[in-house]
Formats: C-alpha cells, sequence, structure tokens
C-alpha cells in the first residue's frame, strides 16, 4: 500500500483545489456577466447623452461635412467611439470608429470589424428620422477587465499554496504521529513481555486495531504460558523416573548382598522403562500438530484399529488374567475422519488404561456402532471409575488420581482428548455398567 | 534411627527404604498423607521424608497439619519442584531442609544425620562421652582413642542411647530405632546388640534398667 501521508496530501490538495477552482469559475463568469451588463448600461446611457446633445444641434453640426473628432488622450479611448449616420451618409464619427457603419440596426449587437470586435448600441432619434447613432465599445476593453479581475482574485490563492500545502502537510504529521507512538509501543513488546498496549495514547480511529492487537497478545500470552507451564510440569515429570533411576543405581552400587542388589537393578530397568515412556508420550502428543491435521482428507477404518488394538493388548491383558471382549458391526468396516495412526494411538491409550486400571479378573469391553449420522466407540471396564468431580481433571495433562495403584505418565487420556480436539470427535467419561468402573466413550464423524 | 517415608510412587519409595536401610536406618514408607499422620500418631520416628505431590491431601498440606498437631522432629522435603518459590513455601511450612529428585544417596543421608543431629540439640558430629567418642557423621565409634568395629544396627543402637545419655531408653524404642515393619524381629535380638556393644565398649557402660530399657553412661559409675 501507498504511503498515507502522500494519499492525504494528494486527496486534500486535490479536493481544496477543485473547490477552490470551481468557485473561482463561478466568481469569474457572473462578474463578467455583471462587468458586461454594466458596460452595457454604459453605452445605451452615453447613446442617449448623445442623442439629446445632436438634438441641442451643439454638436456635430449635422449641416457640415462629416467630420471626425481624434483626441487620443486616453488609449482606451480608441476603443470606445460613436457614429451618426443620416440614412447612408456619415455625418460625425467619434473614437477609433472604422470608415464603415458600426452596425445595421437599432439596439445592442456584436460586430466584427476588420480586426476589431465591437460592442454596438444603436438609438434612431424619433425626431429626427433617417438618423441613426451607434455607440461602440471594442471587446478588448471587457476582456481585459475580466481578465483583470481574473488576475485579481486568483493571486492571493496562488500566493497561499505553498502555505496551505505546507500546513496540510503538519497536519498530516501530526495525525500520523500516533500511529508511530504506536509502532514504538508495539516495538518494545516481546514473547516475554506482552502487556497490551496503552489505549490512552492512540486516537479512537486505530482503538479497532490496538483492541484486536490486544487480544492477540493475550491469546499469545495463555498460550505461551500454557506451553510453559506443560515444559515444566514434564520436566518435573520426568524427575521422578530419573530419582528412582539414580536411587537404585546407588543402591546396586553399595550392595554387598545379591538380593538386594538384583532388586535394585530391576528398579533401575523400570525407571528407564518409565522415563522412556514418558518421552515418547511427549513427543506423541507433541506431534499431533493442527497443521498437519488440516491439510489433508483422513480417514481410518475403526473396526480394524479395535480389532488390531485388542490383539496387541491381549498378552498384557492375560497377565492380569482380564477378559477382553469386543462388539463391533461384522460387515460395516466404520470409517471415521481420523488419521489411521493417531485413531491407533486412541485406541491403544484407552485400551492400556482399561488394562491397566482394572483389578485382576475383571473384565474390559469394546463397542463400535453407528450413532446417527456419527460412529460411536465405547470402552467399559470394571475398575475403580472416576468420580464425576474428578473427571475433568483426569484429562490434565500429568494428572494421575492415584500413582501408587498404577505407574503411568498422566499423559494417556490428555493424547486421547488431544486427537479428539483435532479431528472433531466427543469425548466422554461415564460410569461403567451397574454405576461400577469407567465407560470412555469416543463420537467420532463418520466419514462419506 | 527410625524414619518415615512419605512417597506415592512404588518404586521410589522401595528405592529410598533400601537405600536408607543400607545406611542402618530403620525406615518405614507409607504411601499417602493419611497414612502417615496415623504412623505418626502410633509411633516414634526420629525423622520424615517427606514427598510433597501426594495423591489427595498434598505433602505441604499434611506437614503444616503436623507441626500445627506439635509434631517437632525434623521434615526433610524430597521434590520434583525445584522452584525458589516452592522451596520456601516447603521451608515456611515447618519443613527443615528440601532435596530436589533426582538426588544422590548419600547426599541425602549426610542431610538426614545433619537434622537429626540439630533436632538432638548437636551442631558438631562429635559425641563425646568421657573416652568414648562416636562420630555420627563418619559412623564411627572411638574408644579410648582406638577405632571400635560396629555393624549398622549396633552403630544405631548405640546412637540412640548415646543421643540420649544418662537417660533411661525404652526398649521398645531402641527397637524401633533398629527395625522398620516388616522386618524379621526375634524377640532377643536388642538383647544380642546390647551384648555386643557391651562387649566391645566394656560391660559397665550400658546399664540394664529392669523392666523398662537401657541407659548409656556418659561417665563410668564406680
Amino acid at each position: 500500500m501507498r504511503s498515507i501521508r502522500g494519499r492525504l496530501l494528494t486527496i486534500l490538495l486535490g479536493s481544496w483545489t477543485t473547490v477552490w477552482l470551481a468557485v473561482a469559475a463561478i466568481t469569474l463568469d457572473r462578474a463578467g456577466h455583471e462587468v458586461e451588463e454594466l458596460l452595457d448600461a454604459q453605452l445605451a446611457q452615453t447613446a442617449r447623452v448623445l442623442c439629446s446633445i445632436i438634438g441641442a444641434g451643439n454638436l456635430p453640426n449635422l449641416e457640415s461635412l462629416p467630420q471626425t473628432l481624434s483626441p487620443f488622450d486616453h488609449p482606451y479611448e480608441s476603443k470606445i467611439s460613436f457614429q451618426l449616420w443620416r440614412d447612408t451618409e456619415l455625418i460625425s464619427a467619434f473614437g477609433g470608429a472604422p470608415e464603415g457603419p458600426l452596425g445595421d440596426a437599432p439596439g445592442f449587437s456584436d460586430q466584427q470589424i476588420g480586426e476589431t470586435r465591437w460592442r454596438v448600441y444603436g438609438l434612431s432619434p424619433s425626431d429626427r428620422p433617417g438618423q441613426i447613432l451607434y455607440v461602440a465599445q471594442s471587446y478588448e476593453i471587457r476582456q481585459e477587465l475580466i481578465h483583470f479581475l481574473t488576475i485579481q482574485s486568483l493571486q492571493p490563492v496562488l500566493w497561499s499554496l505553498p502555505l496551505i500545502i505546507l500546513l496540510i502537510w503538519f497536519g498530516v504529521s501530526d495525525g500520523l504521529r500516533s500511529l508511530s507512538i504506536l509502532a514504538h509501543q508495539i516495538g518494545r513488546r516481546s514473547a516475554e513481555r506482552l502487556v497490551p498496549v496503552d489505549e490512552s495514547v492512540v486516537p479512537v480511529e486505530v482503538r479497532p486495531l490496538t483492541n484486536a492487537l490486544n487480544e492477540l497478545m493475550e491469546e499469545l500470552k495463555q498460550a505461551l504460558s500454557l506451553e510453559r507451564r506443560f515444559t515444566s510440569d514434564a520436566s518435573h515429570e520426568l524427575r521422578t523416573p530419573l530419582a528412582v533411576i539414580r536411587t537404585n543405581a546407588q543402591i546396586a552400587y553399595r550392595s554387598t548382598d545379591a538380593a538386594e542388589r538384583s532388586e535394585a537393578l530391576q528398579g533401575l530397568i523400570s525407571g528407564v522403562d518409565r522415563a522412556s515412556h514418558l518421552c515418547s508420550q511427549l513427543l506423541m502428543l507433541a506431534r499431533l500438530d493442527p497443521d498437519s491435521v488440516e491439510s489433508i482428507h483422513h480417514a481410518a477404518p475403526l473396526t480394524e484399529a479395535v480389532t488390531q488394538a485388542v490383539t496387541d493388548k491381549r498378552a498384557a491383558a492375560s497377565l492380569k488374567s482380564l477378559t477382553v471382549s469386543m462388539n463391533v458391526p461384522e460387515e460395516d468396516p466404520c470409517v471415521v475422519t481420523v488419521d489411521p495412526s493417531a485413531l491407533s494411538l486412541l485406541i491403544g491409550n484407552l485400551l492400556e488404561n482399561a488394562i491397566k486400571y482394572t483389578p485382576e479378573g475383571g473384565a474390559v469391553r469394546l463397542l463400535v456402532a453407528p450413532r446417527g449420522d456419527r460412529t460411536l466407540l465405547q470402552v467399559t471396564d470394571t475398575g475403580p471409575g472416576v468420580p464425576s468431580l474428578d473427571r475433568s481433571r483426569v484429562l490434565e495433562r500429568f494428572y494421575r488420581r492415584s500413582r501408587a495403584s498404577a505407574p503411568g505418565s498422566g499423559l494417556g487420556l490428555s493424547i486421547v482428548q488431544r486427537i479428539c480436539e483435532l479431528y472433531g470427535a466427543k469425548l466422554e467419561l461415564l460410569d461403567g455398567d451397574d454405576g461400577k468402573g469407567l465407560c470412555v466413550e469416543v463420537t467420532f464423524a463418520s466419514a462419506a | 534411627m527410625r524414619i518415615l517415608i512419605v512417597e506415592d510412587d512404588q518404586e521410589l519409595g522401595k528405592g529410598l527404604r533400601a537405600g536408607l536401610g543400607q545406611d542402618g536406618y530403620a525406615a518405614d514408607w507409607v504411601l499417602d498423607a493419611a497414612s502417615a499422620e496415623h504412623a505418626i500418631r502410633l509411633e516414634h520416628f526420629d525423622l520424615v521424608v517427606l514427598d510433597l505431590g501426594l495423591p489427595g491431601r498434598d505433602g505441604l498440606t499434611l506437614l503444616k497439619n503436623l507441626r500445627q498437631e506439635g509434631f517437632c522432629r525434623p521434615v526433610l522435603i524430597l521434590t520434583a519442584r525445584d522452584s525458589v518459590a516452592d522451596r520456601v513455601a516447603g521451608l515456611d511450612a515447618g519443613g527443615d531442609d528440601y532435596l530436589v529428585k533426582p538426588f544422590d544417596l548419600d547426599e541425602l543421608n549426610a542431610r538426614i544425620r545433619a537434622l537429626i543431629r540439630r533436632g538432638n540439640g548437636q551442631a558438631a558430629p562429635l559425641l563425646r562421652l568421657g573416652d568414648l567418642v562416636i562420630d555420627l557423621g563418619a559412623r564411627q565409634v572411638m574408644l579410648k582413642e582406638r577405632p571400635v568395629c560396629m555393624s549398622p544396627k549396633e552403630f544405631a543402637v548405640l546412637e540412640t542411647l548415646a543421643i540420649n545419655a544418662d537417660q533411661v531408653v525404652p526398649r521398645a524404642r531402641l527397637q524401633e530405632t533398629v527395625y522398620a515393619w516388616g522386618d524379621e524381629v526375634a524377640s532377643n535380638t536388642l538383647e544380642v546388640h546390647v551384648h555386643n556393644l557391651r562387649r566391645k565398649l566394656g560391660k559397665d557402660r550400658i546399664a540394664t534398667v529392669r523392666g523398662i530399657g537401657y541407659r548409656l553412661d556418659s561417665e563410668i559409675r564406680q
């Protein structure tokens, strides 16, 4: 975009000039008209005065030879003239009158004689038939007068033009100064210092901009603080497995008892496993990037993913003698709009949680069924369940109801929730069968 | 010395108990605030190692409650929270020391020794009882300027007796310093330890107060 200053200057100067030119044109037109009327009236009056002088017989002598009076005292006198005709005979003339008749009829007329254009008034005295008196004035006089008036009225405006440009320049610069103040204010912001822009220093016109900016900064601040909290939580979560590793390593190092040492080494391995599990969960969460979701159209068969997950986890379930049952439509692949690997991650996490929290001999049930135009996945277990007060908290990252009952990263359900958010699925935690255990319901959008 | 570990992480709790056990402490481990409170009400502990991130009632609240109830033994806070604000909050709530995970077992032990020592009004790590000198830091015993070898449990018994020198220490209390819950204790084990101590330090050092317990005399009574 071009400069605001340039635009404003052009618009202001352009409109000012146009308006002024229009006013000047109208004024001149009116003034010219008035001048003409005045001079016409003068012509007519002069004609009548001359006529009465002629009637008194003073001058010129009507009986004498045609005579020409040419007393050139003022250069304008050549531009004013009169003629007195009797029939076709020129009796008298004055000024720069041409030789031929100045007009051809009584009343006002314009005549081009030689190079001069005349304004003529003819008058026939009623008491002397055959005579006609012409009083004429060269148009040059009128033009000069109008010209003079034009220049006079234009001059002050032309002289003031630079001053007006200067004033407009200053005015525009002053108006734009608040923009540079705003720019300076924003320039002082950084990712660490996202304080809102002070609205009292910006003009009303710029408020929508600062409002939008302040809202954006607020959002940014929240997103950043979430990120920071997540990073800090993640590193804190890593400290516990690291402490397990370190403690067990030291115990093993110092121990002289074989049984104690082997127990410590087992603890060490389990600590390393926990740390790497946490790392991979963190990576998965980081990889669930909204950008990669929007770009491609996703579709994955839910039935197949559930079957695969159950096969994968069967060994873990049989270790705790859990019954894992599955109820999926036989014919319908139930294609849902989720990325296939995200879908298997989601089902895997839900199933893993169910197996982890269900006590030995319990049951885990999976159900896939259409629900309206969407597809429902249910994972129900016979574990301790989650009281309704705690249900929103278990979705928080790193939240674990009790670390003692089952080890984990506290990220499993957060990952499930993130996948649901990204692919527009709905996640709900409900009571299991007969109000015992937990039932996790995910409603996916079905692929067309 | 008897230590209570309050830690909700299975593996870390197990590791702590084993690690402190190696250093001759009788360490007991509970998983949450309620069990910790219960244990402290019922039994004597010389020190509490407390994790802050407990399920249900968190460690800080537990600590405040314990202090309000008049629990005055040293508390060492062991936690993943490492910000200055967290440390300040922990110490202000009544913690005596603060150690951030992951930690070094030797450092943990040294801090525990220092806390117990200070808790008993002993700034210096050396206890002098006549010609008997006990170095609580190095866990060494000198008699007439000659070192005496001791098993961790014998040292634990001697330590408790020496800290409470010239006072009768009840049998049960001595038993607690040496054995954590679940340790197999033969009824006469404490007598075996005392017998060994007498053999090493001279039989007049430790007096038996019948029906109550034992007393370590700072000077051998003639």
